[in-house]
């Protein structure tokens, strides 16, 4: 049995890493190397997903646009310290994610995205509005990101690093400079201002 | 412990909580029903979030043909079953129908099919190196061991306390104490086994040989699974025999059961007696004393059977004499000069000529041919018989309530889903794949003999998993014809009830309902399959 899962583990791990290794590792090297016509194709081939991260974290397309370049003249600049056997992909989300983030704490009062009362645990209702779940069918996405780029951005920044970069909760909170335990309340807090936001629109 | 509040269930379910906690949870989940919900409805908006937020903005065409998914699955998934049943039922359709001189490439009529089957059991149990037979049998054993030690230990701590487990424990130790030191069982494993002439051995004897020869007593059950078995001697109880030639000369007290290529009958049976192979003889010595089923391709019975005997095969003759009634289902019965019927004669063909009374054999009864016609008949016949719609009925209830039961334990076996023709290929493949492996990877467990219990519990598991994966895939029909609210058992009844209507419709459609039957249940068995994957995955990352 075990012997079988591993078999379908693998299986399902290679199709990712075809997707996800295809070609950084040559590009990479190249780009080292000082290759200006490799960090053009690296542009294009990772543009798109860091412009759809830096959009939704930073909630417009002329703030997208700014912060795209930056990331990757970012990632150029800290080319050395990636580690070819990791996922290309992740490697420059989290850098963009960064610099967004940095972004938002800049944009913030004080420079701080959270106070104490976004981070109390006992304020949380138990019986808010509940889940999105079936409510969240495919036409609503449009609704769905409205909702979200409405959100301030303390809250639609740990729902977007969750579920857009699919970060996990440590990795969210090291970027937010909060505790792993805390990114849970983040979260909750902003999916109930999502599920009001929604069913305040009237389409939940 | 009071249910925990909803944000740490959220954080739990996006694996956002140390190991030792989500242990916790996944203890009070147990437990709690609401909380099972819950965590249902958070997985659900977590999924539909990174859904929904990971997809590239479509372009607008795309989006109007993507708009309503699930109806699409509603009408989609029974299409694909259907359209896939019907291509199977095409191609077996047209493989019956061959010109003669192409009936080799009829899978059920391969030349040498059943030899080789044997040739290939046998090679396997001669060659696999003692240390494959070791392990099998241990690790078969083991997995048993735990996984019946997990169920009494997790039934016992729901349903008593920790004082009962130490009780029950203790007595254990104290029946193990005085338990007697002689097991009645014999387990023997070796080339030859020999019981001669004049030896009497006492308690049931399983054996896992080449050759298997009894001339002398065995008081007890005998459980033969050998390439030869030759009784000669007297067996004082049932004999269970698996082999490839199977000689019973000497007396078998109790009832015979038996499958081998060759079986030959020429002592005595005590009771039933129920054979099946290639060629089955009861010769003139033979004697079965109450009834006798006899299947394979050529039955030819030549001694006596006590009461009834039923024959079915392709060829069926009699030469000696039947206590009762004899039933014969067979492409041709004979009852040759000699033979008797002390009851009556009734014989299943597919013509009346094809049954032939010599004319020195004597049918005390009445004689009755029912001709067998062909496919129209069978096909539509079932319709007309009220029994038919009693029976889906029961199998309706059955269902719907298994499957009730079965999303109240196990919610998570219902969270696959099939939304692309990709999907349902996939989990079509990998439910062939389990549906052939399965039996052949039980196959080899039972070549141990220690795995033979083992493979005949896998046996039932992997029927009941076919079973199930139907039901997996009722509910996932149910689901996108309904589109329940929320998880309640209410709304889940209902989704499972209209998904069932569908599945059990397309089951009994004549013609392809056979093979959509096996569609479905291949379909939900990867489905199955995957979200186990998913599971053990999910719950590896949480501890890593």
């Amino acid at each position: 049995m075990t012997t079988i899962v591993a078999f379908l583990e693998a299986a399902g791990g290679a199709r990712i890493d075809r997707l996800e290794r295809r070609e950084p590792e040559e590009l990479v090297r190249r780009v080292a190397q000082g290759d200006r016509d490799a960090f053009a194709d690296l542009y294009g081939a990772y543009t798109e997903p860091v412009t759809r991260l830096c959009r939704r974290l930073l909630g417009s397309e002329e703030d997208a646009k700014d912060a795209r370049s930056e990331v990757f003249l970012r990632a150029r600049e800290a080319l050395a310290s990636y580690d070819t056997r990791r996922p290309f992909r992740s490697w420059l989300l989290a850098i963009a994610a960064h610099h967004c983030v940095d972004l938002l704490r800049r944009r913030a009062v004080e420079g701080r995205l959270f106070d104490a009362a976004d981070l109390a645990e006992d304020t949380l209702p138990n019986d808010g509005p509940s889940p999105l779940g079936s409510a969240l069918a495919r036409e609503r996405r449009e609704q769905l990101l409205a909702a979200l780029d409405g959100l301030p951005a303390r809250h639609r920044a740990p729902l977007v690093l969750r579920y857009f970069a699919e970060l996990p909760y440590d990795a969210i909170a090291e970027l937010l400079r909060v505790r792993p335990r805390d990114v849970g309340v983040l979260l909750f807090r902003a999916k109930l201002r999502l599920r009001e936001a929604l069913s305040a629109g009237g389409f939940a | 412990m009071s249910c925990p509040p909803e944000w740490w269930v959220a954080a739990y379910v996006d694996d956002g909580i140390e190991p030792a906690e989500a242990r916790r949870v996944a203890a009070h989940l147990v437990g709690c029903e609401r909380c099972r919900g819950r965590v249902l409805a958070l997985r659900e908006e977590a999924r539909a979030l990174s859904g929904l937020l990971a997809e590239a903005s479509p372009a607008p065409a795309a989006s109007l043909a993507e708009a309503a998914p699930e109806r699409s699955v509603a009408f989609g998934l029974p299409l694909a079953i259907a359209a896939t049943a019907l291509a199977t039922a095409g191609v077996s359709a047209v493989i019956e129908t061959l010109p003669s001189g192409l009936g080799w490439l009829r899978p059920s009529a391969l030349l040498g099919v059943n030899e080789m089957l044997f040739d290939t059991i046998f090679m396997l149990r001669d060659r696999a190196p003692g240390w494959l037979e070791l392990g099998t049998a241990l690790g078969a054993l083991a997995g048993l061991a735990a996984i019946f030690t997990f169920l009494a230990g997790a039934l016992l701590r729901r349903y008593a306390g920790a004082s009962t487990l130490a009780a029950l424990g203790g007595a254990a130790l104290a029946l193990s104490g005085t338990e007697p030191a002689a097991a009645a069982t014999h387990l023997v494993h070796q080339d030859v086994v020999h019981v001669a002439r004049g030896e009497t051995h006492d308690g049931t004897l399983v054996v896992s040989c080449q050759s298997l020869e009894i001339d002398g007593i065995v008081v007890g059950d005998v459980l033969a699974f050998c390439e030869r078995v030759a009784i000669r001697g007297e067996v004082e109880g049932t004999l269970v025999a698996l082999g490839r030639e199977l000689d019973v000369r000497g007396r078998v007290a109790d009832g015979l059961i038996a499958i081998g290529e060759q079986v030959a009958l020429e002592g005595s049976v005590g009771a039933n007696a129920y054979v099946g192979g290639e060629r089955v003889q009861v010769g003139p010595n033979g004697r079965v004393t109450r009834d006798a089923f006899l299947g394979a391709e050529r039955v030819r019975v030549e001694g006596e059977v006590g009461r009834d005997l039923g024959a079915f095969g392709e060829r069926v003759e009699l030469q000696g004499e039947v206590g009762r009634d004899l039933e014969a289902r067979a492409e041709r019965a004979s009852v040759l000069a000699g033979a008797r019927v002390g009851g009556d004669l009734r014989a299943y063909l597919p013509e009346p000529e094809r049954l032939e009374i010599a004319e020195g054999a004597v049918v005390a009864g009445a004689t009755d041919v029912v001709v067998l016609t062909g496919h129209r008949h069978t096909m539509w016949s079932r319709y007309r018989d009220g029994r038919f719609y009693t029976w889906t009925a029961v199998g309706f209830v059955a269902s719907f309530l298994i499957g009730v039961l079965l999303h109240t334990l196990l919610p998570g076996w219902f969270t696959g889903r099939i939304e692309t023709g990709r999907d349902f290929f996939e989990s079509l493949g990998l439910g062939l794949a389990f549906a052939v492996l399965g039996p052949l990877a039980l196959a080899l467990l039972a070549l141990t003999i220690v795995g033979i219990p083992a493979a005949l519990i896998g046996l039932a598991a992997w029927g009941i998993c076919l079973y199930l994966g139907a039901i997996v895939v009722a509910a996932l029909i149910g689901r996108s014809l309904v589109r329940p609210r929320g998880d309640s058992l209410r709304e889940f009844g209902m989704a499972l009830g209209a998904g069932l209507l569908v599945v059990v419709l397309l089951r009994n459609l004549p013609v392809v309902g056979a093979p959509a039957g096996w569609v479905i249940a291949l379909v939900g068995v990867g489905l199955l399959v995957t979200q186990v994957h998913a599971t053990w995955r999910r719950s590896r990352r949480a501890v890593v």
